[in-house]
């Protein structure tokens, strides 16, 4: 059996207070290595009865173009991969990246995406998701968290829609019909 | 989720009702604990972002108070350089935030945000006031007990975590649902500052002490 030297601490919510005192500017913009091909990334919020949710946070965690997560910082002196938004009155996200690509983590290998976390009121600990950039779920059929869902609607929810060229919808799920993917913090 | 953390369907706390999943979480597979988490510049952190009490022309009102502790790993090593960030109401209860219409005064002297790094050996130290409680409209005569909001980002991506600090002896705690939606009793003990003095200013401000383990850094648990 596993055993720890000391126990964690548990998860509460964000509460719906959060924005003054985790609001950054510019939050929303994910910093590439020069050439990388930039990408708007937004979508809706939506609970178990089908209303929008007007106060999740989610940030997101992108890889450099060589698939490692780099240690260099932006202008604004944070993490250049790593994005923050609340969702906005009409629970809309939108965020400013660039195209993912594959990366290789232990040997494993992952289709583009970008690692997500959502916080909120009501959510007394948060969900662990990702968005991919793939057209059909059967071109990454590879990726083990693809896999690992092992139903192909189901896996169709991680899927941004290519709405335009540089422009993805990734609407997001958190309960019921169509609900969205959500993993193990493991 | 980590084995502490709260189910996301906690009925007693009605806003988890429609937002929480219904579907069992799919394996991540042990990705999230190989993956760094971000980490942030020393110069992320400005001069004053760490004292709460000096973004006014004056004090702000309420009991002036140093909260400080060390946050380490389940192994008890130090999570280093890492940023924390808080929030929290005001000493009415209140929030600087368009959203809160509690009918308690706002405090021009007190913003209520603050962030800083862990040091070299994962300790933190926050300048800030003892926040009120305030209603909430979750069932009748709903009131949140006192705390503080507290963000971390750990070593790796699978302990991030967003957590609330509370106060000893509260007597709301018995009746706040966020707070019970934690199964374990010990954790929710864990949540729970301790009443530290000495860590305070003498004469002038109390001190609390916070340790924080974050979980889910896997090559750091025992018996693997």
């Amino acid at each position: 059996m596993t055993t720890y030297k000391n126990e964690g601490i548990a998860s509460q919510t964000i509460g719906p207070f959060f924005h003054n005192g985790l609001k950054w500017e510019q939050g929303n913009r994910i910093v590439g290595d020069a050439g990388a091909v930039a990408v708007t990334v937004y979508g809706k919020v939506r609970d178990g009865a089908g209303a929008v949710v007007t106060d999740a946070m989610i940030e997101m965690w992108a890889a450099d173009g060589d698939g490692t997560f780099s240690e260099t910082v932006n202008a604004q002196q944070r993490p250049r991969g790593f994005a923050r938004i609340a969702t906005d009155a009409e629970g809309v996200y939108r965020v400013h990246a660039f195209m993912p690509t594959h990366t290789s983590i232990d040997g494993e290998r992952f289709a583009p995406h970008l690692n997500v976390v959502i916080f909120a009121r009501g959510l007394l600990t948060p969900l662990f998701t990702r968005v991919y950039f793939a057209p059909l779920v059967s071109t990454i059929a590879f990726d083990p968290i693809i896999a690992a869902i092992g139903d192909e609607a189901r896996a169709a929810t991680l899927l941004a829609v290519k709405i335009a060229p540089n422009a993805y919808q990734w609407d997001i799920q958190l309960q019921g019909d169509g609900e969205t993917v959500f993993l193990t913090r493991d | 989720m980590s084995r502490f953390d709260p189910a996301y369907i906690f009925p007693d706390y009605r806003s988890t009702t429609l937002r929480g999943p219904k579907l069992a979480l799919v394996s991540a597979g042990g990705i999230m604990a190989k993956l760094p988490a971000p980490k942030f510049s020393a110069a992320f952190i400005k001069d004053k972002d760490a004292d709460l009490t000096v973004h006014g022309r004056s004090t702000p009102l309420g009991e002036r108070m140093v909260l400080h502790g060390r946050v380490t790993d389940e192994a008890g090593q130090p999570v280093r350089d890492s940023l924390i960030e808080i929030w929290q109401a005001n000493a009415s209860g209140r929030y600087n935030h368009p959203s809160d219409n509690h009918d308690a005064p706002l405090d021009p002297n007190f913003l209520g945000a603050g962030k800083t790094l862990t040091d070299s050996d994962g300790n933190y130290r926050f300048v800030t006031i003892r926040p009120g409680a305030y209603p909430w409209k979750n069932h009748k005569f709903a009131w949140r007990p006192a705390h503080i909001h507290i963000s971390l980002f750990g070593d790796v991506y699978a302990q991030r975590t967003i957590t609330q600090m509370y106060f000893p002896r509260d007597p709301m705690l018995a009746i706040d649902p966020i707070f019970n939606g934690i199964p374990d009793a010990g954790a929710r003990e864990r949540l729970i500052c301790t009443m530290d003095l000495e860590a305070g200013i003498e004469e002038v401000m109390t001190g609390y002490r916070f340790d924080i383990v974050l979980s889910g850094a896997k090559s750091t648990v025992f018996g693997l």
